[in-house]
């Protein structure tokens, strides 16, 4: 068997033939095109309710790139990435999941079975991994070998579902397993996807923010267009540059999980519809040279068998044919055989005048060749001779497909080579044949359609037709000639046959690359490297990629010279970086002796770190003893990473943010604590006196008559008492508080002093200036502004001794700054107090607070029990505030007791008690209270007390 | 009255709470706002970060971040609290002060905003931190 043939059969066909099986959902009978489709819409997406046997346009090209390459190499790299997630066990809500029984073991299995078999010198190497929340790898890259098959099944029967649905995670997984046998041993590559449903990236079930975001990464455009924009083309894109066909099969047993192929198909193929939109993945269109991905979905793990099935016989070089409605369809000249794949009973009856008897299920026949494989039938019939031309009929049920194969390849001289002249003009005509399996030149006179094309892919992707290749379709015998401007040290030549077509039937088309060498003149030095050159990998901004070009020198005519002309030119790079960003360094020029050979060190280094397969060109002149210079571009290739270590990057990120928030709050906490004082200035001012405070108003017991004496009792507090605490004998402590959250805002403390109790503070005339009471007796402002600042303080035994109604005697401390533009303003700070409407209810509700009952005031005086004693018994009565009078002394009062020590530098309290003061007092002269020392009006007083 | 009140405004014979700690604090946000979205669009390269492919700011042009990350939550944090400072010390000083409740809540919310937007800031500085440092 010819060795393209056995290729033809290889890849995806590997990922189907064992598989078949039921085949119940796949779209009735006819494969020929893609299968119906229909559609309806849940919520806001329109969801996929039948499996698609067919493949889109995309999908065929990704079978025509697989079999072209598998026609020119014989590696295949083959990874099988496997969804395990909990879903494929049990349902979201409950229920069995989508695949309960485990049956994609025995189809992916039986995938690589037929991958494994392909025989002919084709290295097959194969991997797996597992994902869910993460990927995993599960088989190391091997040789398939017998018995790999049962490996793979095992591993994954051994894995136990669960977790979520991680794409990106598991698909940059693979792509690394790739890339990483790619270095080692280069081939073809094929990347088989297997997912039951949408990503789902983490907790909670169901697609969230991460999610969206996601897709459009792996995307490389909005494909949701609530997640973020995605920056560059994606990882698919990627993997089309590096020549990965992916096949993304998806296991859709719930409308729910359809909706995934919605979003799978794009990714996959480059393009899709998504809700009426259509959605361009990566770069669109795709650059020629770039790998075609195909999109399959299966609706029960049975028709995803059915569909894996399908795509291996197109794969293996089958074209999809439809049945007549009868069941009947034609074989002619040119069709070297054909499969048919089916579930349940069947009959198939060859033309008549054959000489072919029937065969069935039950009745096999010498003529075909029938395998089943878990529960599916497959069918295959050579027709190479003529009396197997005709009209065959197939009786079977709804479930059948079939495939045509023309069994043709296209074979490239392996002698072909492109010489250079001295003139640096290039001269081949490479030649090739049209050959059947068993090597022997095809007649092509049979086919009604054969359209032949050749044509020149650069490592750029680019194609250049050569519109003089001729086939001869008598023998098969291809003629390609070559431009004579080619430059390059290699040429990629392509040859195709399509579309191949019989009397009857459409066939599938034939397409074989083949890298040619270019040779020099004798004279010349040339590369002896093997091409593309390739270069050890950049691994971040801080990596160089470095390698070597070899050189040989001249055969003949003396020494030569080799010089790089210039940098080389990037041609393909996924992460787009601009051509100034890469940074090359290589010896110009080397001398190479005739015969010998020499090295040439280049390497290549990047700022700018990014995943991707880079393949640059080298322009290299070769210069013979005599002077002559030929140039050829000669292609390099190396692989760039952006390794991050997500702890580090977390952990720093997280460090970032802690300081980004701490920082401004240690730094507020600071100006809090700086900003927060208690501002007494050189004009601050205090007076303490004893007042009565009766149900008919406020009495100032000691308080001066006249206005200057009254002055004299504020002194000076000075201003180095501008700090954080004030020690007040007779208020008590006065202090800045700084909450350790530093948005909340500092506080001041008044904290009353030991015997005492504080009734009521006010931090100016009105009521909302008041502060807040705490359960210790305490009392915090949100501003204290000293300037006008009174407290009323009560001693404990003085509230206890008397009840509701009572006049209590208690003392006023002001705090007050000198204005020298009021001459009543002492006046006015002793009115504020008398005015304030509060302080008998706020005596009373302090009084309440001090007794648990609420009722232990001591009540009248028992017999024998000495009466409760009024300290300011024997005080003059005198005219309150208010011009009430002042209720009538308790006997046995003391004169003295409770009256509060002068301030030092304060005057003498006055023993009379102070007048009634009129609602208009008269005019007071203006001046400034005494000072220490005189000074202007307008100037701060002098310090003191 | 408004030589003791420099950051204050004089309306009439008021003085009321200035703007300016509020008027920046926003205009931070928007700022970094602003080179989020730039960076987004314009200069950014996917790495992979736990599995998730994360469109974060390519090397070149780390000092965007940087610079966002110093507006928010760095300037917005304290726009707030050169606000609370101004209009506490404003009242300290002046008792017929007006305070302006509002730009304090506006700088709250700023605050929280400057939060989210710094988070995503230091996501994409910790990139190139880490690589400058060695850890990656």
């Amino acid at each position: 068997m010819r060795r393209w043939a056995a290729l033809a059969a290889a890849a995806l066909m590997a990922v189907a033939l064992p598989l078949a099986s039921a085949a119940q959902a796949v779209g009735a009978g006819s494969t020929a095109a893609p299968a119906s489709v229909d559609s309806s819409t849940v919520g806001t997406v329109s969801v996929r309710t039948a499996t698609t046997g067919g493949l889109s346009d995309s999908g065929q090209q990704a079978i025509a790139d697989l079999r072209t390459c598998l026609a020119s190499n014989d590696v295949l790299n083959v990874y099988y990435l496997v969804d395990s997630s909990r879903s494929l066990a049990v349902a979201d809500g409950g229920g069995p999941g989508s695949d309960p029984d485990m049956q994609r073991a025995a189809i992916l299995a039986n995938s690589l079975e037929q991958l494994g078999a392909i025989g002919n010198g084709t290295t097959v190497n194969w991997a797996a991994g597992f994902f869910s929340t993460d990927f995993s790898e599960a088989i190391g890259w091997q040789t398939w070998a017998a018995g790999g098959a049962g490996q793979l099944s095992s591993a994954i029967k051994a894995k136990t579902p669960s977790g979520y649905t991680n794409w990106p995670a598991a698909l940059a997984g693979a792509q690394s397993q790739l890339a990483a046998q790619q270095q080692t041993h280069g081939g073809c590559q094929m990347l088989v996807w297997l997912t039951d449903g949408l990503i789902d990236i983490k907790a909670p079930d169901g697609q969230g923010p991460e999610d969206r975001d996601a897709l459009n990464a792996l995307c490389g455009a909005q494909l949701d267009p609530s997640g973020a924009s995605a920056s560059g083309y994606g990882i698919f894109n990627a993997m089309r540059q590096s020549g990965v066909v992916v096949i993304g099969a998806l296991l859709a047993t719930t409308d729910a999980a359809g909706m995934a192929g919605l979003v799978m198909q794009p990714l996959v193929e480059g393009t899709g519809t998504v809700n009426g939109r259509t959605v361009s993945c990566g770069e669109q269109p795709m650059p020629t040279g770039y790998a075609h991905g195909a999109f399959v979905e299966a609706s029960s793990p049975d028709a995803l068998a059915q569909v894996f099935l399908q795509l291996s016989a197109q794969v293996g070089g089958g074209y999809p044919q439809p049945f007549d409605a009868d069941g009947s369809f034609w074989v002619d000249q040119g069709v070297a055989r054909f499969r048919i794949v089916l579930s349940g009973d069947w009959t198939l009856t060859p033309p008549s005048g054959s000489g072919l008897a029937a065969a069935s299920a039950s009745s096999g026949q010498s003529w075909l060749k029938t395998t089943d494989q878990n529960g599916a039938t497959v069918i295959d019939v050579t027709t190479d001779a003529a009396s197997a031309h005709g009209k065959w009929k197939l009786d079977a049920g709804s479930t059948k497909s079939l495939f045509l194969y023309s069994d043709l390849g296209i074979v490239f001289d392996a002698k072909n080579a492109i010489s250079i002249g001295a003139d640096g003009q290039a001269s081949a005509q490479l030649k090739a044949q049209v050959q059947h399996t068993d090597g022997t030149p095809a007649d092509l006179t049979a086919f009604t359609t054969r359209t032949f094309t050749a044509r020149l892919v650069g490592s750029d992707g680019t194609v250049t037709a050569l519109p003089d290749a001729q086939i001869d379709p008598a023998t098969g015998s291809i003629s390609i000639p070559i431009p004579t401007t080619v430059s390059t040290a290699t040429v990629t030549v392509e040859a195709s046959i399509d579309p191949l077509q019989t009397v009857h039937n459409t066939l599938a088309p034939i397409t074989t690359q083949q890298r040619v060498a270019t040779v020099l003149p004798a004279e010349f030095p040339r590369v002896s490297s093997a091409l593309p050159v390739a270069l050890s990998t950049l691994e971040g901004r801080d990596g160089t990629a470095t390698g070597e070009i070899t050189v040989a020198g001249p055969t003949a005519g003396g020494d030569g010279t080799v010089c790089i002309a210039s940098p080389p030119t990037i041609t393909s790079d996924a992460g787009s970086r601009a051509g100034d960003t890469w940074q090359w360094k290589y010896e110009n020029c080397v001398t190479v002796a005739q015969g010998s050979t020499a090295v040439i060190p280049i390497s290549v280094t990047n700022g700018e770190a990014a995943d991707s397969r880079v393949r640059a060109s080298a322009p290299i002149t070769f210069t013979s003893a005599a002077g002559d210079a030929l140039t050829q571009e000669v292609p390099i290739v190396f692989t760039s990473t952006r390794p991050v270590n997500a702890a580090a990057v977390g952990l720093l990120a997280l460090a970032l943010l802690l300081l980004g928030i701490l920082l401004p709050l240690v730094l507020l906490w600071i100006v809090n604590w700086a900003t927060t004082r208690l501002e007494v200035d050189n004009r601050t001012q205090r007076a303490a006196f004893r007042v009565r405070i009766g149900p008919d108003g406020v009495e100032f017991v000691d308080a001066p008559a006249s206005d200057s004496a009254l002055s004299e009792r504020f002194g000076y507090r000075g201003a180095a008492g501008s700090g954080r605490s004030i020690d007040d004998p007779e208020l008590g402590g006065i202090h800045t508080r700084i909450p350790w959250f530093p948005l909340l805002a500092p506080q001041y403390v008044i904290t009353p002093a030991p015997g005492t109790l504080l009734v009521v503070a006010r931090a100016g005339s009105k009521l909302a200036a008041g502060g807040a009471s705490q359960a210790d007796g305490s009392m915090r402002f949100a501003q204290l502004p000293l300037g006008a600042f009174w407290a009323l303080t009560v001693s404990r035994a003085e509230l206890l001794r008397t009840r509701r109604g009572d006049a209590v005697v208690g003392t006023a401390v002001i705090y007050h700054r000198f204005d020298a533009s009021v001459p009543t303003q002492y006046r006015d700070r002793l009115d504020d107090i008398a005015a304030d409407p509060r302080l008998t209810d706020a005596i009373d509700r302090l009084r309440t607070a001090q007794t648990p009952t609420g009722s232990a005031i001591p009540g009248p005086a028992a017999p024998g029990e000495a009466p409760p004693v009024d300290p300011l018994a024997g005080v003059p009565p005198r005219t309150s505030a208010s011009g009430a009078g002042s209720p009538p002394p308790r006997p046995g009062g003391s004169s003295s007791a409770g009256s509060p020590p002068p301030l030092p530098g304060s005057p003498p309290s006055l023993p009379g008690a102070a007048p009634a003061r009129p609602s208009h007092p008269p005019a007071r002269p203006g001046a400034a209270p005494p000072r220490p020392s005189a000074s202007p009006r307008s100037d701060p007083p002098p310090r003191g007390r | 009255m408004t030589a003791r009140q420099p950051v204050s405004m004089v309306r009439g014979s008021r003085v009321v709470a200035s703007a300016m700690p509020v008027s920046v604090g926003l205009g931070a946000v928007l700022v970094s706002l602003g080179i989020a979205v730039y960076i987004a669009v314009a200069a950014t390269a996917p790495v992979s970060f736990f599995g998730v492919p994360l469109p974060l700011v390519i090397s070149e042009q780390w000092w965007l971040s940087l610079i966002g990350y110093l507006l928010t939550p760095f300037t917005v944090i304290a726009c707030y609290g050169w606000d609370a400072t101004l209009q506490r010390n404003g009242l300290r000083r002046n008792r017929n002060f007006v305070l302006r409740p509002a730009y304090r809540r506006a700088l709250v919310w700023a605050v929280a905003a400057g939060i989210v937007l710094g988070a995503w800031h230091a996501i994409n500085l910790s990139v190139p931190l880490s690589e400058l440092w060695g850890l990656s």
